[in-house]
């Protein structure tokens, strides 16, 4: 898929997400469950390098994300956002990844390991963007006066929306 | 060349670049209107240059149709100033009637500024019709209408920067909003000094005609635009530092990241940009940076270089998913950190395998 076509799709799709400013993962993470109506679980736990870094799993009545506890921070936030990206997509994975386990519990299993297919393209794009507004919300110095913050913003152009 | 003339190619060069700039960087809605009031005062100084006037008018083939041009985008870069106001907290933003009324004076004003420019009498000769017939009641009020255009965003110029100037932190925002500051108010000499030399021209006297008052009035302009450039572009000389860092390291890590996503191809989003594209693509350089540098992370991830896993980490994350799972442990382990959505008291979620 076009970049920049994935871009514009991508941002179709989390233009009514809110964001946290400044940005808060614990609170961003709780935004998400309330929105979903489920409860969201993170699991970090050991994983060997070279295998899949993020997994999304969904449950009757629950989200669980587990993550690679050996990335460094920005590689986990990271992770973590892609398996949210699948979470906003109610993706379906194409196979079966966890086979022997009861499909009616286990709903859908997602792997963070490449962005060839069209879904992970998707789960990236989102990731990225939200780090994207991450990022913009990050480097405007925040003042608690509001003509002040307008002028800021009126002022100092912040990071880009887009890749391209 | 004369100072003036000197001043004025600097204050074009530098609006210019200035507009250039603003369109070239991604903008909130409020610098996009910042972004819309720049071009226009750029494009008002533009026809005032004595070239480009002429050039102009000879192109149209209509006599002094270069000084409508340049007063009908001063008034509509008035029109964006009230816009820009209205979009910050104060005065204007919680007085809609006054801001329509705003509107509705400045529509009035280009209109009859266009009726009179129909009326007076004009030749294609060198000099605009402002000056060759100042002091006629007909230009005069042209040029008072002129005048008023710019009042109406000077005014909207002091009644955000000033306060905000004297709130702000010491450092460049201050700096920026005093400069614009002294902006608006120079300006305000630019009109009184036009103002005094169409009313001198009407009671017959020629004080303000001669060169040097002439080349006094550029200079005031000049100096007005000179300030406004400054002064907006000085908040911003944190965020270009940041993205000349941004840059630098984005040339920096390309080795890398060309080496790591040889070896691991498909950890890249879209196609790998060009050496070509990425040193001349100046858009959205951080978010770029990002990319590479997840990349990076994850092929290094692929490769077996990012921190060791402990010994005990030998099954991936599919199989402790699984074996979690088959435990019915997904939320009575003790590591886990669960996101609970508010006010949420359903059992616990215990799937069972197959």
């Amino acid at each position: 898929m076009r970049l920049r076509r994935l871009e514009r799709q991508c941002r179709r799709l989390i233009a009514d997400i809110e964001v946290p400013e400044p940005f808060d993962l614990s609170v961003f993470l709780s935004y998400i469950a309330a929105r979903r109506g489920r409860d969201l679980h993170l699991h970090p736990q050991p994983a060997p390098s070279g295998s899949p870094c993020g997994l999304w799993l969904a449950t009757e009545r629950a989200d669980h994300i587990f993550y690679a506890a050996g990335a460094d921070p920005l590689h986990r936030r990271h992770i973590i956002l892609h398996e949210i990206g699948h979470i906003l997509c109610d993706h379906r994975a194409p196979g079966l990844v966890l086979p022997d386990l009861d499909p009616a519990t286990v709903a859908r299993v997602l792997l963070r390991s490449t962005y060839s297919a069209p879904q992970e393209q998707v789960a990236e794009m989102i990731a990225t963007m939200i780090s994207g507004r991450v990022l913009r919300g990050g480097t405007a110095p925040r003042t608690g006066d509001p003509l002040l913050q307008g002028l800021q913003e009126a002022l100092i152009p912040g990071p880009g929306r887009g890749l391209r | 060349m004369a100072f003036a003339d000197t001043l004025e190619f600097l204050v074009l060069g530098s609006l210019w670049a200035f507009t250039v700039w603003r369109f070239a960087t991604p903008q909130p809605p409020r610098g996009r209107a910042v972004r819309l009031v720049v071009l226009l005062a750029a494009l008002s100084f533009t026809f005032n240059r004595r070239e480009i006037s002429f050039a102009t008018d000879r192109l149209l083939h209509v006599a002094d149709v270069s000084v409508p041009l340049k007063n009908l985008a001063t008034v509509a870069a008035s029109a964006a100033m009230v816009h820009v106001t209205s979009l910050m907290p104060g005065p204007v933003a919680d007085r809609p009637r006054l801001r329509r009324w705003a509107y509705a004076l400045l529509a009035a004003t280009g209109v009859t500024m266009a009726v009179l420019f129909v009326l007076v009498p004009r030749s294609p000769a060198r000099g605009d019709f402002v000056a060759e017939h100042a002091g006629t009641p007909l230009v005069t009020a042209y040029g008072v209408l002129t005048q008023f255009g710019l009042l109406v965003g000077l005014a909207c110029c002091l009644a955000l920067f000033h306060p905000a100037a004297g709130r702000a932190e010491r450092g460049t925002m201050r700096a920026g909003l005093r400069l614009l500051t002294g902006g608006a108010l120079v300006g305000l000499l630019f009109i009184a000094n036009r103002v005094a030399f169409q009313v001198s021209n009407a009671l017959g006297s020629d004080v303000m005609n001669g060169p040097g008052a002439e080349s006094l009035s550029r200079v005031i302009l000049a100096a007005m635009l000179l300030l406004f450039a400054s002064g907006a572009a000085l908040p911003a000389i944190g965020g270009l530092q940041r993205w000349l860092a941004h840059y630098a390291a984005l040339r920096r890590l390309r080795p890398l990241w060309a080496a790591s996503v040889a070896a691991v191809p498909h950890v890249v989003l879209g196609d790998p940009p060009s050496r070509l594209a990425d040193l001349l693509t100046v858009r959205g350089v951080d978010l770029r940076l990002y990319r590479r540098i997840i990349e990076i992370r994850d092929a290094q991830w692929e490769l077996g270089q990012a921190q060791q896993a402990p010994p005990d980490a030998d099954t991936s994350l599919v199989e402790q998913a699984r074996a979690l799972l088959r435990t019915g442990s997904v939320v009575t382990t003790p590591e886990l950190a669960p996101i609970r959505r508010p006010g949420h008291n359903d059992p616990p979620d215990v799937p069972s395998a197959s």
